[in-house]
């Protein structure tokens, strides 16, 4: 699942436990389900370290970067 | 013979001269050709301004230097604007000057206008062709001069948020004659080779001219035909250039572009926070109405019902939220001194507490707990759960 779709499905998720026609037993099952689509979003946003390239030369196909320093 | 007003000293008529002069002439527009530019080690400019047969002198003080959009340079055409002020130690009079532009610029302008009116009609600028920018880019292209002011900006707008976003350079020129082919080319080698999740074409503040490029033909089609969403940031608030328009996103300044990239992230991060608060009231809000409920109906049921039922929503918690990063950790620590509330009432209702007490749990034979004696029948057999080891019975009678 993409990063957006993830969003949508926990917010869903959410408003489904908030439905009080949902029973507990599906709730503990909802909020299993949507607590690890949090995790997973949560590792996602935090999962880049921060890299700054600048394209050098420009490729058949493609360009070359090297990192960037000020 | 021809009648004279009374005489006066030259400091008089200088003082009603400059009285008539300045109460007169302010908030001028005049246009003239620069000429005899000097700037001073004081830091003011002077310069005249001159056309065909007159000439006045002019200067920028150097606390407006600031604001001029152009350096002036013999031989431009400017437009400015300022008032007349008399020197009267010197008995001259010249321009203050409060702002300069080239005196092209209205033609410019115009073109530029009509350009944008061309592009319109095409259907460039039509919301139903503006790609949404993604809410949470992991990659951003910035298409700016490598030395501009505007890509420092950028840099340092992300890196204060302490964005995890990477970011990839674009050089390119930004102004001049070359521009618009450089910039276009890069803005296509990000589109070709899907080098980012969103782009950031852009440079710092300049005059109508500098800006010229991001109203070129070949940027405008660049960005258009860009598969991957661009968002224009060119000059100063006031600046515009129609890349602003055919852009997904138009961004009032390279700095505000940044924050708008990494706004988003940080939306969602909320929004990620505020979505897990939701689940744990609604989770913690079920439990209570199931207690609510079942206390009054037997308190057997209650504890195994509950106790499954809290504790999985416990260790739910324990293996999703412990490595959610410290956005969440007001939720955590919120949820872990809920944590501790609901381990409380649980042991209280705990099934091995009530047993010891001497109570027992009637399940029949598919484990489903008994209530009331109208769900059992005569004959049927039921298992019994005691603090200590299990029966299995008989239903003899019901009484």
């Amino acid at each position: 699942m993409k990063f957006e779709e993830k969003l949508s499905k926990i917010e869903e998720i959410a408003n489904l436990l908030q439905n009080k026609d949902t029973d507990l037993e599906k709730s503990v099952q909802l909020y299993e389900e949507g607590m690890k689509l949090a995790k997973e979003l949560d590792e996602e946003l935090g999962k880049f370290e921060r890299r700054i390239e600048i394209a050098t030369r420009d490729l058949e196909g493609g360009i070359e970067t090297e990192e960037y320093s000020n | 013979m021809a009648q004279y007003l009374p005489k006066m000293t030259v400091s008089e008529l200088t003082a009603s001269l400059k009285t008539v002069l300045e109460e007169s002439f302010f908030g001028l527009t005049v246009e003239g050709e620069i000429s005899g530019f000097r700037p001073a080690p004081t830091g003011h400019w002077y310069f005249s301004l001159k056309d065909e047969s007159a000439v006045i002198n002019a200067v920028v003080w150097k606390s407006m230097i600031p604001s001029m959009s152009i350096r002036p340079k013999d031989g431009m055409k400017v437009i400015v604007t300022g008032n007349i002020n008399l020197y009267a130690a010197r008995g001259s009079y010249q321009i203050t000057c409060t702002s300069m532009r080239l005196s092209g610029e209205g033609d410019i302008l115009a073109a530029l206008e009509e350009k944008k009116r061309r592009y319109s009609a095409l259907g460039y600028f039509d919301e139903s062709t503006k790609k949404p920018i993604p809410k949470h880019p992991s990659k951003v292209a910035v298409v700016t001069s490598p030395t501009g002011a505007a890509l420092q900006d950028i840099l340092q707008v992300t890196g204060r948020r302490n964005s995890s976003m990477n970011i990839l350079i674009m050089p390119c020129i930004v102004q001049g004659e070359e521009a618009a082919a450089t910039i276009a080319h890069r803005i296509e080698q990000v589109s070709t080779y899907a080098l980012a999740d969103v782009m950031i074409v852009g440079r710092g503040g300049g005059s109508v001219e500098d800006l010229l490029p991001f109203s070129d033909d070949l940027v405008i089609e660049a960005i258009h035909n860009s598969q991957v969403p661009v968002i224009s940031a060119v000059g100063h608030e006031i600046d515009w250039a129609i890349s602003d328009f055919v852009a997904d996103l138009r961004a009032p300044t390279p700095s505000a572009a940044a924050e708008l990239v990494c706004q988003s992230q940080d939306d969602t991060l909320t929004k990620l926070t505020n979505i897990v608060s939701v689940m744990q009231e609604a989770v913690f809000a079920k439990v209570n109405d199931a207690r609510l409920r079942y206390q009054s109906t037997g308190i057997e049921s209650a504890n195994r019902i509950l106790e499954t039922k809290i504790s999985d929503v416990l260790r739910i918690k324990d293996n999703c939220l412990s490595s959610i990063n410290s956005s969440v950790s007001s939720v955590l620590a919120d949820y872990r001194r809920r944590n501790e509330v609901a381990r409380g009432k649980l042991e209280a209702l705990s099934p091995e507490a009530v047993l010891s007490r001497g109570f027992a749990i009637v399940t029949s034979a598919d484990g489903k707990t008994i209530r009331d004696s109208a769900n059992a029948e005569i004959g049927q057999n039921v298992n019994i759960r005691l603090q200590k080891g299990k029966l299995s019975a008989k239903v003899t009678e019901k009484i």
